[in-house]
């Protein structure tokens, strides 16, 4: 499994830059706004297949349902299943936080059980996303 | 494989030196660019620059393979981020390449001649720069130079902000100067020169280590400062004691780590302020031996307005006072009336003074937009400096009041080179003769060139441009036909007839659609540049990409402006001998002047600051060091300010000065809390709050062509109490029709997601052009700064039809 997700992370993936919007904007002056609708990822973490990485190297993004889990002093939502890579069921595992996650940069200090303080917040990072492919 | 990885393990690795290690049997990749991208990513060519987004100041590793950005990583070397970015930094490989980015000027024309009501139509840099300084001189031979106005940010180098400094206020003789910036963090600065005679914080991310308490004054920093919530994160693990308090409008995601989410009215942190300085005195909590040594006390006027109408005029008239007439002023804030008026339970606000008066806790207070874009925000700066200054917590390792920015360079450029109308480089002013002189001597013009006046604040310059005063505006790094307030007057304004717009950007955007001629920029590293950060840090990057098609940077823009207003000989000099070092990537302007036009700029630019206190180091220090902390003497920078053994400007044996001001002491201010001038009635019954959210940065014209930000938040929401939301019958994601008295919105709601305001508010970011919130926001400003409040005004929300 682990090596599955690591040929996922090397893969370079060529992105189409969306443009924001394609409108000429060459003399019109359109007032009203199209505003769209956001629609969330609603897929149970642990129920979808790492996605390939933006370009090699970035942060993972997330590929699930975000909602209701909570990062606070006491507790980790994401670590519980990612601090070890889990098994979560149909035979694949949770992606594993790498083994730079758990070192202070300042001191050096190497944390077990949980990350080092600067990588506690995995959602500042790790991106969300709501187009998740169909299949 | 699922054998644990024990320490012994990683510290065999030798601080993350290789790539990959056998463990168990298998192998593990290290996150490849955390531990060595150049192995991983081999054919990269690697350089460091800061971050293109927020005023953190982050520093990022960019990996170049055949002449195209590709990837990046955090910058180990940097003390700011260690690292590690967020996931807009993360996002910077994508900024450049949006399929739509402006590589030709065009011109809007009918029948192939410029005409207002013409359509935007593809010309050459001759053609166009030659209309652009034709419009400029017909503005100002009809109305004086004030009518030739530039309007740039946070976001330009600090070469290409001291370039338009020079040539509007000492070749054009115009003050007619302004950024966006007045917007974001004009009350900061007034805060702070009222209070310390001096802009900028006094410490640095140096003092997150050593706090024990954080203190958010409105301030989302989960989401718009996510590498310092990192700091603040890392420290609250670390010490079970620290703690952290949100104060704040809206729950939001800095609340998931706090000992106590504090809602507060909108406005009323005025008086939250007063009630916690009262019981400081009340309860003995105050170091009267720093007050008596450091401090001095002043009120000034009160019911100052609001700034809404056309000429508007406020002076503050200060009035020395003291200690006495400090406590008589406060003694009104009890806990009861503090209650009535935000809404904060008594026990919550003794435990803030508590926090705030306990002598063996350092306390670390944060604000950004929610106490700057404030009709009192210069106020509200004071009142935070009070209780630092009241308890001498302030200027030592961890105790800091912190006013954060929200762009790269709103320090180093705006601030620092000081693109105002009312400013000159290193805090100095138009209207102080000596100031004047000091300028008009390094810029080697007369005595007497630049106006002793300022012209327009940049809510007065829309104003201006609305009533004909101003004629000509060129905007450059910004977008304020999407981000000024009360936006329909100054879309509107653009488009009557004799204005001529002129926007330089990278992508069109609210603001190409309303110009009259839109000059394609060349951004981030596809030139040479210097961004200033929040904590004093300035930093250097090199050119390590070409910009597409004829994009030109801001900088070579504004000089061949000046050349083409008669000004080229004012920058030419400052560029004499400056040689282009052998093997050096020349920047669009160091190639077109044949000098090295960055370096020449920046060493005249220095001599501002030697010796008072804002000292830069020279221009090549900042291409070898990862970012330096001004001020920087005898090649030291400063970590902290105002405190001996720290700040090379405070006396031997004085301890602390606070040696902006003559005395030496910081000014505790008597401010009383007044309310807003629009609140929620019956016709409209919302509060309407703007701000941001994690994945975008200001209007969006950078963050919405990075598919992974654009992807996990593409449109902006109207975030709702999910209570309202059942009181209205409103369901999530339903068209919103969001109205108020100067304009109407249609967003989709968003209830109870990860920001959800008190009940009777609605938050919409403003980064999504389709979602103009900004036709919504009253141009009400605090009087003392002329920064507009984007936080509050009254709306009215229906279902759209």
């Amino acid at each position: 499994m682990r090596q599955l997700i690591f040929a996922v992370m090397a893969v370079a993936v060529a992105v189409v830059a969306t443009a924001a919007d394609k409108k000429t904007r060459k003399g019109k002056i359109p007032r009203e706004g199209r505003p769209g609708v956001n629609r969330w990822n609603d897929k149970p973490p642990g129920s979808t297949k790492p996605l390939p990485r933006p370009y090699p190297g970035a942060p993972p993004i997330v590929p699930h349902a975000v909602e209701g889990l909570v990062i606070s002093r006491d507790a980790n939502a994401c670590l519980d299943c990612h601090l070890e890579g889990a098994e979560i069921g149909e035979g694949h595992a949770a992606t594993k936080v790498p083994p730079s996650h758990f070192v202070n940069p300042r001191t050096n200090e190497v944390k077990t059980g949980t990350v080092t303080g600067t990588r506690y917040q995995c959602l500042q990072c790790h991106a969300t996303t709501t187009r998740m492919p169909s299949k | 494989m699922k054998k644990s990885i024990t320490r012994r393990e990683f510290l065999q690795w030798g601080g993350l030196s290789v790539a990959a290690v056998t463990v168990g049997g298998g192998l593990i990749a290290l996150n490849p660019f955390e531990a060595n991208a150049e192995e991983l990513l081999p054919g990269l060519k690697w350089d460091k620059a800061p971050c293109r987004f927020c005023g953190t100041g982050c520093s990022v590793m960019v990996g170049v393979e055949k002449g195209r950005v590709v990837a990046v990583r955090g910058d180990e070397k940097s003390p700011v981020n260690q690292g590690t970015l967020c996931e807009k930094g993360y996002a910077l490989p994508f900024i450049q390449y949006g399929s739509d980015r402006l590589t030709k000027p065009l011109i809007r024309k009918k029948n192939g001649r410029y005409d207002k009501r013409g359509e935007l139509t593809e010309a050459g840099w001759e053609e166009a720069l030659e209309l652009v300084a034709l419009k400029a001189k017909e503005a100002i031979a009809a109305k004086g130079p004030s009518a030739a106005a530039m309007f740039g940010s946070g976001q330009w180098t600090i070469w290409e902000g001291y370039a338009a400094s020079k040539l509007w206020k000492a070749g054009l003789r115009s003050n007619s100067l302004e950024v966006n910036a007045r917007h974001c963090m004009a009350s900061a600065v007034t805060g702070f020169m009222t209070t310390f005679g001096m802009d900028e914080p006094m410490g640095s991310y140096d003092d997150f280590v050593h706090a024990d308490a954080f203190i958010l004054w409105g301030a989302n920093m989960a989401e718009m400062h996510p590498i310092l919530w990192a700091k603040i994160t890392e420290r609250l693990l670390k010490n079970p004691d620290a703690r952290l308090y949100n104060l704040t409008t809206m729950s939001n995601r800095s609340s998931e780590m706090a000992a106590k989410e504090i809602l507060f009215a909108p406005q009323s942190d005025l008086a939250i302020a007063n009630g916690i300085a009262r019981l400081l005195l009340k309860n003995g909590r105050i170091d009267a031996d720093f007050v008596a040594k450091h401090c001095a006390f002043k009120r000034g006027k009160e019911n100052i307005g609001y700034g809404l109408e056309d000429g508007f005029k406020f002076k503050d008239e200060p009035v020395a006072t003291d200690l006495e007439a400090f406590r008589s002023f406060v003694e009104p804030y009890t806990p009861e009336r503090v209650r009535e008026i935000s809404g904060v339970a008594p026990e919550a606000l003794e435990e803030l003074a508590a926090v705030y008066g306990d002598p063996k806790t350092k306390v670390m207070s944060f604000w950004t937009m929610g106490m700057n874009q404030h009709t009192r925000g210069t106020w509200i700066n004071n009142l935070v400096y009070n209780l630092h200054l009241l308890t001498g917590k302030i200027s030592s390792p961890g105790n800091v009041p912190f006013s954060l920015t929200g762009q790269p360079s709103a320090c180093g450029t705006t601030r620092e080179v000081g693109t105002f109308t009312h400013r000159l480089p290193a805090d100095m002013l138009v209207a102080n003769p000596e100031h004047r002189a000091k300028a008009e001597e390094i810029w080697g013009v007369p005595a007497g060139t630049i106006p002793e006046k300022p012209s327009f604040t940049a809510i007065e310059m829309m104003r201006a441009l609305d009533q004909g005063e101003v004629l000509f505006f060129w905007s450059m790094t910004t977008n304020p036909f999407q981000s000024s307030p009360k936006l329909n007057r100054y879309r509107n304004a653009a488009l009557k007839d004799g204005r001529f717009i002129v926007v330089s950007d990278i992508y069109p955007n609210r603001s190409t659609e309303v110009a009259d001629v839109v000059l394609p920029a060349a951004m981030w590293v596809e030139k040479e540049g210097a961004f200033g950060n929040a904590e004093r840090r300035t930093q250097f990057w090199r050119r390590m990409v070409d910009a597409p098609g004829e994009a030109k940077s801001d900088l070579w823009q504004i000089l061949e402006f000046a050349k083409r207003m008669g000004h080229g000989e004012l920058f030419a000099r400052s560029f004499k001998g400056r040689e282009l070092p052998a093997g050096h990537k020349a920047s669009d302007a160091s190639a077109a002047w044949g000098a090295y036009v960055e370096k020449g700029l920046f060493e005249e630019y220095r001599r501002f600051g030697l010796g008072h206190g804002h000292d830069l180091a020279p221009f090549d220090d900042y291409h070898a060091a990862h970012g330096l902390r001004w001020p920087v003497v005898d090649g030291k920078e400063s970590a902290i300010r105002y405190r001996e053994g720290y700040d090379p400007y405070v006396p031997k044996g004085a301890g602390v000065s606070f040696y902006g001001n003559k005395d030496g002491r910081a000014v505790i201010w008597q401010r009383p809390y007044e309310a807003p001038p629009e609140i929620p009635d019956v016709e409209y019954p919302f509060w309407l709050s703007t701000g941001r959210v994690l994945e975008h940065w200001h209007s969006g014209t950078m963050t919405r062509r990075a598919p992974p930000l654009k992807n996990a938040y593409p449109h902006a929401t109207a975030n709702l109490h999910p209570d309202d939301a059942a009181r209205l019958g409103l369901k999530g994601g339903e068209k919103l029709l969001l109205t108020s008295r100067r304009g109407a919105v249609t967003v989709h709601a968003e209830i109870g997601g990860r920001v959800t305001p008190q009940k009777g508010m609605v938050y919409v970011p403003w980064f999504d052009e389709d979602v103009l919130i900004n036709e919504l926001t009253l141009d009400a400003y605090c009087p003392i700064s002329q920064q507009a409040d984007f936080k509050k005004c009254a709306v009215r929300i229906e279902r759209a039809s």
